[in-house]
């Protein structure tokens, strides 16, 4: 009960984020959105499926020293493997039903591929922040933070990227975050 | 005309469905494109297209494929079928891949082989290739790192038949996953479809590691007239930091009778190309096989896969 209060004072100290992701023509969305230089970030677990011969989701956050799950939904094999910048794995062969993990402890893009599928592509963005999200529909995204000095970050597959400086008060925030640096 | 109706089949399915659970439907179409002479059979600028629709919705799924071949003159309904699933149990009805081998449709295609190995690509008896499909029903059953398999299907080459003319072969698989390792047996019993009986046993092997992949197959048939055996060693190598390469090559014989043996060795690379296209060069040994003046030891293929 007492634990609960906590969390819900401190909570209710965040001030929520929220806006639209575009590459100032039109929205973009599976962007990942966050912000740098404050708390440090809490690891979760999470999944990317293979399934009809596709990763989901293509395209995850997560807060660094997550794990990541990578569970074979199709009747066929796959072969997951990185090698790229924040982390390099390759799990091997393994048919439906069965599931390997990966812990990425540094931030970073980590490309997921598999080496029998060449369509299947999808991207982990590993960041060292607690607060983040991923745009969704319309290019939306919410989230919130603590008040404080902040990078705002944004990064899309198609390689470009925003980073500029934030300043985040006691009200809410309304961001427009245009995405055109590759 | 018959692979548009399965296609318009899964579309009833769908709206069936859709009434009572989430419905997740997806479309998929392939082109592989092969330059190279092939066993004296074909010589060049080969073209396969492949599309295929799986809906799905809670336990049950309907998948349909169908292949053209215009080089071969050769167009068959492939992979069509219904299935349910109940906890660690499947039963699925239509058209399927037998389940001998590593005969499923993409460890024959996206390997980095042109070729499906001979031992699938052999016909046994007068009945069908291990590479094509059979009409009747099979049953999955998954007991952790185990997964048993029983099927009867007919042996007559319905090539656009979705229900069976008779349920006269009988099919049993046993397979066991552990770490990196799978192995399987299979065996095939056939009864009535020639009026002789006629047996199939295969076992087959996966290993796999960090950059490294190597899978064999080893397959025998005996009917009354005549036995044929064979098996390929497949090897694959992903160098490491490289992502789009990996090295392939294939060791494979062959009796199709006591006194003809064909072996062959087959060296190659696969390349991940943009625009999520693999490329596959092939360079086969093997004087044995080739026997089409035409027929060289090189061959190129390019496979493209577009999913909706």
């Amino acid at each position: 009960m007492i634990t609960t209060l906590i969390a819900a004072t401190l909570l209710s100290q965040n001030t929520v984020l929220s806006g639209t992701v575009s590459d100032g023509k039109k929205s973009l969305d599976d962007v990942a959105v966050w912000l740098e230089g404050g708390a440090k970030s809490s690891p979760i677990t999470a999944k990317i499926d293979q399934k009809d011969m596709r990763f989901v989701p293509r395209i995850l956050v997560v807060p660094k020293g997550s794990t990541i799950n990578f569970p074979n939904g199709d009747a066929v094999y796959h072969n997951v493997f990185a090698e790229f910048e924040a982390k390099t794995f390759d799990l091997g062969m393994y048919p439906k039903g069965q599931s390997r993990s990966v812990t990425f402890q540094r931030p970073g893009i980590v490309s997921v591929l598999c080496n029998i599928h060449a369509e299947m592509s999808a991207y982990i963005v590993v960041v060292d922040s607690p607060h983040y999200a991923k745009s969704g529909k319309g290019g939306k995204f919410k989230f919130s933070a603590p008040p404080g000095q902040y990078t705002l970050r944004a990064w899309h597959e198609s390689g470009k990227s925003e980073s500029r400086p934030l300043t985040v008060g006691g009200e809410p925030l309304e961001l427009a975050v245009t995405i055109t640096k590759k | 005309m018959r692979w548009i109706l399965g296609l318009g089949l899964s579309s009833v399915c769908g709206l069936a469905a859709a009434q009572t659970d989430r419905l997740n439907v997806t479309f998929s179409l392939e082109q592989f494109f092969l330059a190279g002479g092939y066993f004296g059979t074909h010589l060049t600028d080969d073209r396969m297209t492949r599309p295929s629709v799986a809906v799905e919705s809670g336990p049950w799924r309907f998948e349909g494929s169908y292949w053209f071949y215009p080089m071969l003159d050769f167009n068959e309904l492939d992979e069509t079928n219904v299935s349910y699933t109940s906890g660690n149990a499947t039963l699925k009805y239509g058209r399927m891949r037998a389940i001998v081998g590593q005969s499923g449709w993409y460890d024959q295609w996206y390997s980095g082989m042109n070729y499906v190995g001979l031992v699938e690509i052999q016909k046994y008896g007068d009945h069908r290739f291990l590479f094509h499909t059979s009409v009747g029903a099979e049953l999955t059953v998954q007991d952790g790192p185990q997964t048993f398999q029983l099927a009867a299907v007919s042996t007559q080459p319905d090539v656009d038949r979705l229900a069976p003319t008779n349920l006269d072969r009988g099919m049993a698989r046993w397979q066991v996953n552990h770490a990196g390792l799978t192995v399987g047996a299979s065996a095939a019993f056939d009864t009535k479809g020639l009026g002789r009986e006629e047996r199939m046993l295969s076992a087959d092997v996966r290993w796999t590691a960090p950059q490294w992949i190597a899978r064999g197959v080893v397959a025998g048939h005996s009917d009354d007239l005549l036995n044929k055996s064979g098996f390929f060693i497949d090897v694959y190598h992903r160098p490491k930091g490289w992502t789009d390469l990996t090295f392939v090559g294939r060791y494979e014989q062959f009796d199709t009778s006591a006194t003809e043996r064909l072996e062959t060795t087959t060296l190659g690379a696969k390349v991940r190309a943009p625009f999520e296209t693999s490329l596959y060069v092939n360079y086969r040994f093997g004087p044995s096989i080739n026997t089409n003046p035409y027929s060289g030891p090189w061959s190129v293929g390019l496979i493209k896969t577009l999913r909706f």
